[in-house]
């Protein structure tokens, strides 16, 4: 069994942080800056390298949290560093040491799929909707269709 | 650790300079509301030969490959039940809003579609979406989504079973038209040339009267006189066969709120404390109540419907307080539609009372309804029965048939014909009953 | 011939349940340009690791293209129950998705000695422990596989009870092995096996315009009455049988790809049958147990359908004069792992007429008998219909029933009329080989 530290190597290893050459490219098409007025260095996927190279906690860091886990960053990286890949095996990382808090769970299925300041930050924007509609885009997308069926077929 | 950096209030994020939709003041800004293409799903015909998934997969990657493509059948072989998820091209979709990188935008034919030049696959769409419908590859990561293949659906053209058709809804609205014509007529009929027939008439041995009347009559008289019962019958027998007909198509006061409803469009909207569709039973208690008290039909004085009846001819604006009551009424049409109706008008009350021994319902979300993309019904609804928070959560809305007026604007308006008017005993609408919730 | 690129991955999935271990073998394009792939080439695999006692899943060169009905995978492996090798048909969505898998032939090899669950998903193979799934019956199994796997798309499960009843099952109706092909994966100690795949597989240009142009020509020929469980019921004669199942108010389920739905999921009431609905796709099962029960056959079916049991096998318990209520007590001991003493099924039927114990192993004894029995010319074409369908990949079923797809199948696969005509000839001799257990 991996510890911790072992784990976090790996992930670190895998998404080839080392590699970075803190272009910034990945910040620059990140769309939390669009999404989070709060969008700060230490949110942003390079400050999140750049903390992790560091050998910084990020597992108990809030930063974590904010980040979609789309392909923007590791898209258009020249180094082939995948933010989103260290953000993804950082947070199972979190998860199973039991910090998941900000991890929202699916009701039905009880499966991991959202972190909570992303899912806050779609419900503001559907702000107009009514609670119940609230409630269901609390449910994970698969269930959500499996829930649309036994309601429509 | 670290904490987020304090919230900049002089940032203009591109979010500002959104286009958002404009609100409609006046009758001078209405639409005609457009028929965009979409597809229909009939699960009663899909066997989930998972064809459409085939084609759809081969536009989208060019391979076979149901995993990639934008339409999913999920089979449910416990409850013999096949349903396609596929994208609605909603009339207010929520992917648009919910897209950080706006991505998702909406065309002049309706057409909802990723740009993919601009997706970055983070998958909010897929959180925002009620119906989870833009669907992940696995595969590439990609998200894909219905685009309606520019117009000529693949999994339309491919479909064995014709599980799935492209429509573009309904054109011509008939209801509407013979609707308005009837109102019209029984508002000349029971105003101009029958003047004050509606509250009583009678003709030898041919007699009719307004139910609410009648029991403020007996109340104040306390008598019953069979006569008068059996004068109320002629509207007791129609709202037991037809539902409250009467306040949807005849009543000249409803007919007003109408006119006055379609001239002002915008709405400033309802007193909370006032939204209680039981005051209007409270009001037919006290009006009966004080009618015995009282000795004489007290309510009929202020009646609007009545003012209305009466108010046409020489002796009719001789009462010139009593027909004021139908401009003030008629002014809450400013605020809510058919406010009057909703939680006042004791006539309508006893009418909702015998609902319940009636023989229609009206059935939303039949089949082919599109729930949350669409909610065309709830919006025309009068009486406000409606649930919008239900469709949007793919819910079918059951209708209270008390609080019906029968106008049939919803089966006017629904594109898909999904609502439809049926006998209180027939099967309603699909879905698992208890297995609604979350 | 090029179908070799187009129509396959190129990879064998050798599983060594001894080691566990598993390796990825290539596919000769010779042995394809031989055998064709099928029960043909299955039997080729076959006799490589015949020391192993293989069981063998193999797609044709259809499966999973855009031929009707191309949705078969053929489990070829030495029948526990007569000594000799045997073929059984899969349905529903196993075939396709071995192919999405990345894979085109699965051989499973010696024993296990704990317990394992196979799960073959995008390349990958995973042999994970299987005691948890040990004597699950197959909504738990399914439930738990959910849960464990996410959301797996196709399964072949050998059923929760003493292997010799047991018949393997790729859906909730069951299948239509009566080979004992779940016999065969229990003595491997495989508890379930999990297919499901998100690679996609390339096709010809002109391939879906030619199949939907043989189906419709298909459809042409269906009668309404036809389509569905019932019809095919009629066709084989199980008049019995044909009487129970409703013909209104059905829905019709189908394989992947398949215009002609042949199974059915029915509501029936609960007290007929134990459950509120009923997924109907063992003909042969089905029309056996309704020769002795009548209207009780929905609620044996449906447990044998969630125990994994042969209905055939409970039909012959009826036949020896075991009366229902003793059948399903021996089912229920079965299912809670206690001694039981029910009589054990030889799963004879009487439906297969002249057809002998050998000539049976070929379409592994489950496929309905569409011929007429007295007529010896239409045997042989049903025969040689059947195993051309099980060599490249298509249902039996329909291929047996439609002549016209049967006939138009090599087209899908030749580019001109002289390959085709090499095509006929190789398929005509793998045919015969097939049938005759070569």
């Amino acid at each position: 069994m991996e510890t911790t530290e072992q784990a976090v190597n790996r992930i670190n290893r895998e998404a080839g942080i080392y590699a970075c050459v803190e272009c910034g490219r990945c910040t620059a098409v990140c769309p939390m800056a669009e999404m989070y007025t709060t969008f700060s260095v230490a949110m942003s996927p390079r400050g999140i390298i750049k903390k992790a190279i560091m050998g910084e906690d990020l597992i108990h860091d809030v930063n974590l949290w904010y980040c979609t886990e789309c392909n923007a960053g590791t898209d258009v990286c020249p180094q082939g560093v995948s933010c989103r890949d260290l953000v993804r095996g950082l947070r199972e990382i979190a998860v199973k040491e039991g910090l998941g808090d900000k991890a929202q769970i699916c009701p039905r299925c009880g499966e991991r799929f959202v972190a909570v300041p992303v899912e806050e930050f779609v419900l503001s924007r559907l702000a107009a909707e009514a609670h119940g509609v609230h409630e269901l885009l609390k449910v994970c997308p698969a269930c959500r269709r499996d829930l649309y069926v036994t309601r429509n077929a | 650790m670290s904490e987020p950096a304090k919230k900049l209030d002089n940032i203009i994020t591109l979010e500002d300079l959104r286009p958002r939709r404009k609100e409609r003041f006046f009758l001078a800004d209405y639409v005609m509301p457009a028929r965009h293409p979409n597809i229909l799903f009939d699960p009663r015909k899909c066997t989930g030969c998972g064809t459409c998934e085939m084609v759809c997969s081969q536009r989208n990657r060019s391979v076979i490959a149901p995993a990639s493509s934008s339409i999913r059948v999920l089979r449910d072989e416990e409850n013999g039940k096949n349903f396609a998820i596929y994208c609605q091209h909603c009339r207010d979709p929520l992917c648009i809003e919910a897209c950080p990188t706006r991505a998702i935008e909406k065309d002049e034919n309706g057409i909802v579609s990723i740009n993919k030049l601009f997706c970055v696959e983070c998958g909010l769409c897929t959180l925002a979406c009620p119906e989870s419908a833009p669907l992940r590859d696995c595969k590439t990561g990609e998200i894909n989504k219905c685009d309606l293949c520019g117009g000529d659906p693949l999994c339309v053209k491919h479909c064995p079973e014709k599980a799935l058709t492209l429509t573009r809804g309904k054109f011509f609205r008939w209801i509407k038209f013979a609707r308005w014509t009837v109102q019209a007529a029984s508002f000349l009929l029971l105003v101009m040339i029958f003047v004050g027939t509606f509250c009583f008439f009678k003709a030898g041995q041919v007699s009719f009267a307004c139910p609410t009347g009648m029991l403020q009559n007996i109340a104040a008289s306390k008598t019953i006189v069979l006569a008068t019962l059996s004068a109320t019958l002629a509207l007791i027998v129609l709202t037991i066969l037809l539902g409250r007909v009467f306040c949807g198509w005849i009543c000249p006061f409803g007919f007003v709120l109408d006119v006055v409803g379609t001239l002002i469009p915008k709405k400033i909207g309802w007193p909370k404390f006032l939204k209680s569709r039981l005051t209007k039973y409270g009001i037919l208690g006290g009006a009966v109540g004080a009618s015995a008290a009282l000795g004489f039909q007290s309510f009929c004085v202020v009646c609007p419907i009545g003012a209305l009846c009466r108010s046409y001819g020489a002796q009719g604006f001789i009462k010139g307080a009593g027909v004021a009551v139908v401009p003030l009424l008629a002014s809450t049409e400013i605020a809510q539609r058919r406010a009057w109706c909703r939680y006042f008008c004791p006539v309508g009350a006893v009418l909702a009372l015998l609902t319940k021994l009636g023989l229609l319902k009206i059935v939303i979300g039949a089949t082919s309804c599109k729930k949350f993309s669409c909610t065309q019904c709830a919006e025309v609804c009068p009486m406000g029965i409606i649930d919008r928070d239900l469709l949007r959560q793919g819910i079918s809305p059951k209708i209270p048939m008390s609080e019906c007026i029968m106008c049939m604007r919803c089966i006017d308006r629904c594109p898909y014909g999904a609502v439809k008017l049926r006998f209180r005993w027939q099967k309603g609408v699909p879905g698992i009953p208890g297995e609604t919730r979350i | 011939m090029n179908f070799f690129e187009t129509h396959y991955n190129g990879k064998i999935l050798l599983v060594d349940a001894a080691g566990p271990s598993a390796e990825l073998i290539s596919l000769d394009s010779s042995l394809v340009r031989e055998y064709l792939g099928g029960a043909a080439l299955n039997r080729a695999l076959y006799d490589r690791f015949s020391d192993d006692d293989p069981v063998v899943f193999g797609t044709g060169p259809l499966t999973g293209s855009f031929a009707p009905a191309s949705c078969l995978l053929v489990a070829t492996f030495r029948s526990p129950f007569t000594g000799r090798i045997a073929n059984v048909p899969l349905t529903l969505r196993t075939g396709p998705q071995v192919k999405y898998t990345g894979f085109d032939f699965i051989v499973i090899r010696r024993k296990s000695s704990n317990p394992v669950v196979v799960v073959a998903h995008n390349e990958t193979v995973r042999i994970a422990p299987g005691e948890a799934y040990d004597g699950l019956q197959l909504s738990e199994m399914l439930d738990r596989a959910r849960r464990e796997f996410g959301r797996p798309e196709s399964f072949v499960w050998p059923g929760a009870v003493t292997p010799s009843l047991a018949a393997a099952a790729t859906g909730r109706g069951g299948g239509f092995d009566r080979r004992g092909l779940a016999a065969a994966l229990t003595e491997k100690n495989i508890k379930a096996l999990f297919i499901y795949g998100n690679d996609g597989l390339p096709f010809g240009s002109d391939d879906l315009a030619h199949s939907d142009r043989l189906i419709g020509e298909m459809k042409k020929n269906l009668k309404k009455k036809e389509v569905g469980f019932a019809g095919l019921l009629d066709r084989i004669g199980a008049d019995q049988a044909a009487k129970v199942v409703p013909r209104r108010k059905v829905r019709h389920m189908a394989c992947a790809r398949c215009p002609v739905p042949c199974m059915s999921h029915i509501l029936v009431p609960r007290g007929v049958s134990g459950t509120d609905g009923i997924l109907l796709a063992d003909h042969l099962g089905f029309a056996a147990l309704a020769e002795h029960v009548g209207i009780g056959v929905y609620r044996l079916i449906s447990v044998c359908n969630e125990a994994g049991i042969d209905p055939a096998a409970v039909a012959d318990w009826l036949a020896a004069g075991v009366p229902q209520e003793e059948a399903l007590g021996f089912i229920a001991n079965l299912v809670k792992g206690k001694e039981n003493n029910a009589p054990a099924g030889n799963r004879g039927g009487d439906f297969y007429g002249p057809l002998s114990e050998e000539d049976c192993d070929f379409f592994g004894g489950g496929l309905p008998p569409l011929y007429n029995v007295a007529d010896d010319a239409s045997i042989k074409a049903w025969k040689t219909r059947t195993a051309r369908a099980m060599i490249l990949g298509v249902c039996p079923i329909l291929a047996a029933r439609f002549p016209i797809l049967d006939a138009s199948l090599p087209s899908f696969l030749a580019e001109n009329t002289a390959q085709a005509k090499a095509l006929e000839q190789t398929l005509e001799s793998l045919a015969e080989a097939v049938i005759a257990g070569r």
